[in-house]
Parts: C-alpha cells; sequence; structure tokens
C-alpha cells in the first residue's frame, strides 16, 4: 500500500512508456550481452591451416614471393581482426608449398599440404601449368582448391568440382574488348563497325584470337582481316600492308614484348590508321615496350587486370596498398592483389563453413567449405578490386570477375584507366589522331 | 648366375634386391604422402638413371639429352591414354617411340665422338622441347592433360598415392632386371670393351658402330618408359617440365653420385639424392623459403659439392672400398 502511494504522484502513462523502455532495454541489453559474452561458436578450434603454393624458387620466384606477400598479408589482417569467429576466433595459418614453377612439383607440393600438413583448402599456383596439376591433386583428394591468378580457360573448363577461380580468364576479358567497344559507340555512335585482327600463331594468340572472332561477331562488328604472324619475326610489312587494304575502323592485337614494339613501328612507317588499337596486355603492358616505343605508343588501348591509378578510384585498396607498401616496401600489382583477395574469399567462406562443421573432421569440413565458396555471394566494393565482387558458376569461375581498360595517355606517356566508367579516371581519347597530324 | 653364394658376392645384384625389398616395404610401413613421393621419383629416376648408364657409364657415351627420350616417353603415354589405350600398354609404348626415335638420332650423333657426341645430345634435347612446344598436335606450349578416367587399376588411376608406388616398383623391377641381364650378358661386355678402346673391339671382329646404336635404343627404351610412368603419376605434362635440360641433368646427376661403372650404382644414388632434394625443397623451402628464399637450393648444393669431394668415384665405389675393407 506505501508503495502504490508513493506511485500516486506519477501518470499511468507514464508508468507505462517507462516500464516499456525498461523493458525494451533489458531484452536488447540481455540480448547483446548474450551474443558478446555468452555466445559460444559451435566449434572452436585454435587455427585453420591453408595451403598457398606459389613458385618461390626458379624463374618466376620473383613474382611468386610477392604473391606470397600478398597472401600472407591478408592473412595478418585477417588474423588481426580475430580470426574466424564461426570457430571462436581462430587464426589462419598459412603452411607454404615451393612448385619451383614445374607442375610436377606443384602436384607433389599439393599431396603434402593437403595429407601430411592438412590443410582445409589450398590456394594457388600461378602458373596455369601449374594450377592445372595443384587443381587435379585437389579434386582426387577432395579438398578445395581456390586460385586467383592463373588465365587460362582451359582451367574451368574441365568439369572439376573442387576448383574456385576468382579472377577473369582470358575467355572472359575478350568477351569485355566487345564490351568495350560498344561503350565507345554509345559515346561517339556509328563510329565502329569493321574491326581487324592481328594475332601471334602460338596457343595464347590463338585462343585469344578465336575468342574475339566470336564476341565481336556478336556484338555486331564485322571482321574484316585476320592475320597471325610468328612470334619474334623481324618484319611484318606484308601483314601492315594488308591490314591498311581491308581499311577496319579497331585493330585488335595479341604480340609479345618484340612483337608490340615492332607492330607500332611499322604502322607508323606505313602510315596504317585505324581509329583505335586494342590490345589484350602482354608485350604491350611489358614496361620495356612503354620505353622502347615512346609516343608511337601514344593513344594505344589495351586490357589489364590493375593499374597504378585504381589506387583512387577503388573503395579500401589505396588503404590496403599503403599498409601494405609500409611493411613490403612495394606497390601492390595486379597479381599481388589477387592474391590478397583469393585469401579474403576464402576467409568469407571458412565463416560460413565454421558454423557447420568443425576443421577436427578435415573431412567433412573441407566438403562444408566447398560448399560455402560454391553459394558465397559477395557483393561491389567489399573487397579492393575494380570487380563486380565474387560468386561463382558451376564450372568454378568467378562470373563477377572483370578486368580494365587502359589507355596510354599522351601528356605524360602513361596507362591511365578508362573503362569501364566507374573506376575511370581519364575519357577515352577517340579517334586516335593520324600519323600524320602527329607532332613527333 | 642366381645362385645364393653367386648373390652374396655381388654388390649390384644385392643392392638391387634390397633396394627392391625397400621399395616394397617402406610404403606400409610409413605411409605418408610426401615420403610416398619422394620412393616414387627415387624409382622413376632409378629405372632413367639405370638407363643412362647403359649408355654413359658402359658404353661411354656421354649424354645430356636423355630428356627428349623421357618426353616422348611422357608424351605417348599421355595421349595414348587420352585416345582410350590402356596405360599398362602405353607405358611400353613409350619406350618403343623413345627407342625408335633413339634409332633415328644415332646415325647422326654416333658420327660424333666424345665431348662433341655430348654437346650434340643437349642440341636434340633442346630442339625436340622447343619442336614439341610449337606443335599443335601435341598441345604446344598448352601442354596435354590426361582425361579424368574412373579411379581404377585398369586406367591407373588411384586416389590413394600408395598404389602408384607399387605400379612404380612393379615397372622397375621388370625393367632393372632385363636391363641387368643384358649389361651381365654378352652384349654388356661388348659396351665396356667399346668404352676401353674402340679400336681394340674392332679387331676382335665387332662392329662398334652397331653395339654403340643397340646401347642407345636400350636407353632410350627405358629412359621412355621412365617418362610414361611421370606422366601417369602427375598426369599432365608440357615441354617444359618433361623435355627440360634439368631432366637431361638430373637423371645423369644421380648416375653420377651413385656411380657410373657399377650396374646398381644409379640405383644408390637416385635413393639418396631423390629424398635430399625432395626434402630440402619442402622443409627448408616451404617452412623457411618464404624469408630466404631458395636457400634449399643451396644447401642441396652443398650436399652435391660434398658428395662429389668425398665420393668422386661415387657412392657405389665408397660402399665397395668399404665392403672390402671389411670382408676380404
Amino acid at each position: 500500500m506505501v508503495n502504490i502511494n508513493i506511485l500516486r504522484g506519477i501518470s499511468r502513462t507514464t508508468l507505462l512508456i517507462s516500464l516499456i523502455i525498461i523493458i525494451v532495454v533489458a531484452a536488447v541489453g540481455g540480448y547483446l550481452l548474450a551474443m558478446n559474452i555468452l555466445y559460444k561458436p559451435t566449434y572452436k578450434v585454435s587455427e585453420v591451416k591453408v595451403g598457398i603454393i606459389q613458385p618461390l624458387s626458379g624463374s618466376m620466384s620473383t613474382i611468386g614471393k610477392y604473391n606470397l606477400w600478398g597472401a600472407q598479408f591478408a592473412v595478418e589482417e585477417i588474423n588481426s581482426r580475430g580470426g574466424i569467429k564461426s570457430l571462436g576466433g581462430a587464426n589462419i595459418t598459412l603452411v607454404i608449398g615451393d612448385s619451383a614453377g614445374d607442375p610436377s612439383t606443384a602436384a607433389r607440393e599439393a599431396e603434402r599440404l593437403i595429407s601430411v600438413e592438412n590443410v582445409v583448402a589450398v590456394i594457388g599456383a600461378y602458373a596455369s601449368s601449374n594450377t592445372k596439376t595443384v587443381s587435379d591433386v585437389c579434386e582426387r583428394l577432395a579438398t578445395p582448391c581456390l586460385n586467383g591468378d592463373s588465365t587460362s580457360p582451359d582451367l574451368t573448363r574441365r568439369g572439376l568440382q573442387w576448383f574456385f577461380r576468382t579472377t577473369a580468364d582470358d575467355d572472359l576479358f575478350s568477351k569485355q574488348h566487345a564490351e568495350f567497344l560498344k561503350y565507345l559507340n554509345t559515346t561517339y555512335p556509328g563510329s565502329i563497325k569493321t574491326v581487324a585482327i592481328l594475332y601471334e600463331d602460338s596457343e595464347w594468340g590463338s585462343a585469344t584470337a578465336e575468342a574475339w572472332k566470336k564476341y565481336m561477331t556478336e556484338a555486331g562488328f564485322k571482321i574484316v582481316e585476320s592475320i597471325s604472324f610468328r612470334s619474334g619475326t623481324p618484319t611484318l610489312d606484308s601483314e601492315i600492308t594488308r591490314l591498311k587494304a581491308a581499311n577496319p575502323d579497331v585493330l585488335l592485337v595479341a604480340g609479345y614484348l618484340t612483337d608490340a614494339i615492332l607492330i607500332q613501328k611499322t604502322m607508323k612507317k606505313l602510315d596504317f590508321n585505324p581509329k583505335a588499337v586494342l590490345a589484350q596486355d602482354a608485350g604491350y603492358i611489358n614496361p620495356a615496350y612503354i620505353e622502347e616505343v615512346g609516343p608511337l605508343g601514344y593513344y594505344v588501348f589495351s586490357r589489364e587486370v590493375f593499374n597504378w591509378d585504381l589506387f583512387e578510384k577503388v573503395p579500401g585498396l589505396k588503404d590496403v596498398n599503403d599498409r601494405f607498401k609500409a611493411k613490403y616496401g612495394i606497390d601492390m600489382d595486379g597479381s599481388i592483389v589477387r592474391n590478397y583477395v583469393a585469401v579474403w574469399v576464402l576467409y568469407y567462406a571458412l565463416e560460413e563453413a565454421g558454423k557447420k562443421a568443425s576443421p577436427t573432421d578435415l573431412k567433412t569440413f573441407r566438403a562444408v567449405l566447398r560448399d560455402s565458396l560454391r553459394n558465397i555471394d559477395i557483393g561491389r566494393g567489399v573487397l579492393p578490386v575494380p570487380w563486380d565482387g565474387v560468386k561463382f558458376d558451376e564450372t568454378g569461375q568467378n562470373i563477377r570477375a572483370k578486368g580494365i581498360i587502359v589507355q596510354m595517355m599522351p601528356d605524360d606517356g602513361k596507362y591511365h584507366t578508362v573503362w569501364p566508367p566507374e573506376y575511370a579516371t581519364r575519357t577515352p581519347l577517340f579517334p586516335m589522331p593520324k600519323w600524320s597530324e602527329r607532332s613527333s | 648366375m642366381f645362385k645364393i653364394e653367386n648373390i652374396k658376392r655381388d654388390i649390384d645384384l644385392m643392392i638391387i634386391l634390397l633396394t627392391i625389398l625397400l621399395l616394397l616395404i617402406m610404403p606400409l610401413v610409413y605411409n605418408n604422402y610426401f615420403f610416398l613421393n619422394a620412393l616414387f621419383l627415387a624409382s622413376l629416376y632409378m629405372i632413367s638413371s639405370t638407363a643412362w648408364n647403359i649408355m654413359g657409364g658402359f658404353t661411354g657415351l656421354i649424354s645430356f639429352g636423355h630428356a627428349a627420350f623421357f618426353g616422348i616417353g611422357a608424351y605417348t603415354l599421355a595421349l595414348s591414354y587420352n585416345n582410350g589405350l590402356s596405360p599398362w600398354i602405353g607405358i611400353w609404348l613409350g619406350g618403343a617411340i623413345a627407342s625408335l626415335f633413339a634409332l633415328i638420332i644415332s646415325f647422326p650423333l654416333l658420327r660424333l665422338r666424345g665431348h662433341w657426341f655430348a654437346l650434340a645430345t643437349i642440341a636434340v634435347g633442346e630442339a625436340l622441347k622447343l619442336f614439341f612446344n610449337n606443335w599443335d598436335y601435341v598441345g604446344a606450349a598448352r601442354g596435354v592433360e590426361l582425361a579424368r578416367k574412373e579411379y581404377s587399376f585398369a586406367w591407373i588411376y588411384f586416389i590413394e598415392s600408395i598404389y602408384y608406388n607399387y605400379v612404380a616398383v612393379l615397372i622397375l623391377v621388370i625393367s632393372i632386371f632385363i636391363m641387368f641381364l643384358i649389361i651381365r650378358g654378352r652384349i654388356g661386355y661388348y659396351l665396356q670393351s667399346i668404352r676401353e678402346s674402340e679400336e681394340t673391339t674392332m679387331t676382335i671382329g665387332l662392329n662398334p658402330f652397331k653395339y654403340k646404336m643397340i646401347a642407345m635404343v636400350l636407353s632410350g627404351f627405358f629412359t621412355g618408359v621412365a617418362g610414361a610412368l611421370y606422366a601417369i603419376r602427375y598426369r599432365y605434362i608440357d615441354p617444359f617440365s618433361v623435355m627440360d635440360l634439368f631432366i637431361s641433368v638430373q637423371i645423369c646427376l644421380i648416375a653420377i653420385v651413385g656411380g657410373v661403372y657399377s650396374f646398381a650404382g644409379p640405383l644408390l644414388g637416385a635413393l639418396i639424392v631423390t629424398p635430399i632434394a625432395e626434402y630440402t625443397r619442402a622443409l627448408i623451402g616451404g617452412a623457411y623459403g618464404a624469408r630466404f628464399f631458395g636457400l634449399h637450393l643451396l644447401i642441396y648444393g652443398v650436399i652435391l659439392l660434398i658428395l662429389s669431394l668425398y665420393a668422386p668415384g661415387g657412392l657405389m665405389d665408397v660402399l665397395k672400398r668399404f665392403l672390402r675393407g671389411r670382408y676380404r
């Protein structure tokens, strides 16, 4: 009765509101408490082992080392942010295998990592030939294989169930060339109707040419000429003369270093003036090419997976690169970033898999992890790459991966990103001026 | 030849039998994939280095181009496998095609002597690699991947590594004993007499050219068989992995470390060198390689240097001297 007397001065409404507030706060607080303090992950382990195979000795050792740094850097970040939360904050431990750039050594290292080191998944292995044997071993031993840096279209055409590739392949890059030309056509309507293809005749050049023929025809461009040449040939005069006679709007080129230099020089010599030259990286992005051709290379477009000016455009990339550079002393490049991203993709899958299985039951965990990778759905802007995100199709290819198109700008002699528009730092210069109109 | 007392006195035969016994038992004792792989590689090099030794050791024809035979064997198996031929036939077919190639190149090559022969073999090996690298039918630079078949004994496709080891031992036993019988037979003595003096050999009415050719064909055959084994195990080959000069060097390095003048030298060499190479790479290259890139190669090199300083006649030579000193 006394209590009621005390409460008499307070209105009923106030009392009701206070009660509701107390209940809500208690419920939310309790829930948060339960989540933060009382929450126990179903499975708790101290570490999760992940294998990585890179060419750490032999002719590709420099690239392999950088790629490894990219992956190690991602692992450090993940661990310092609390590891895999669904497994009670387990740290990721990278177990390193050296492929020496040799397919059979890569296979042996994959077997060692999987069966001796008991890793939950394998990342690697840069050279497409090495990735082939590694993914074959992973398939045999039922272990997820995540590849971030091999672009041979063959890799995802083998019906593998345990293989996933985050980067775009050469086929996808060729498709994006067609998209880029269509984009130019919307800005400069009707300017591009015909294309010609000039390619070196080894596996890579031929495969690129095949893909171009397919996608350019699909996009409605007419292929007026298609000429192959032997890489390293001393002269391309007759080839360029034929191209000049065909008079295409755009010239598509796939060539290595010396070829790229020769093509640019011969084009000037024979005064061949297409409206644009679009290259499939390789020779055209080699620093030695850029130095050798100088102004002759201005206005050329090339496909790239990465470019220095992306640091300004891709969310989070500059921040990651600054920290990476502080630690390792070099800027990230396309390969390093793609390995960094591969580890993060695996991390997201591990978080999902950790909810359903424990790495102590390795066989089940690997299968669950494979399913998590299959179902992964990462949107744009989460990872510091110019992609639409990560989503694998049934072959294991990331269908949201993308390349970019860069153009050599005449004002500073550097490649700048011009496509896709959301990452472009410059607008594409089109059409390129005729040789006779150029000052140098 | 196979009486017990003879075996006791014959160090070569004893080592062959002990090696085979070791290869049979060890996988059961220590079923570790990495160890199994080292043993598999050892068996592979036992075949190819013994085959090399027929030319390099017994006939005195130093070859640095055995990767050509190795690669042809590997390619033959891969292509025949993908066309539906049983690998049990494909392995020997690989040897046959490699020996055919050996026969063809023996005509020009055997006209060269000493180091000129050695140089020419390098040229043949490298030229063949470049040829395959540009030959579309064999996949050119893209290489050949073995088609995915069901896991079975018939297709030599297993989930468990250990079965590959026993396939290798089976092929090894057949190959080594055929080579052993040939070398211990008439032809073996002819070859050694050619090595010592071609002129003297001619005076007793033998045609050195013919027997050198036989040595090359035999050597090519079994190196091809080893190459085919490689292909069936790793299931992907390209010119740079099976025809590289590195393979040639590895084959003759193992024979030389083991001891070239004894039949069992290459067996001993493969048994010692291959695991050292594998373990230095995995233990040092993997664990510390991230900080000291290439350290394992340095250590591997130092071990080889020590071997060449203290066992210039090969491990077999050391072993023989040790046994003679003890059981004279």
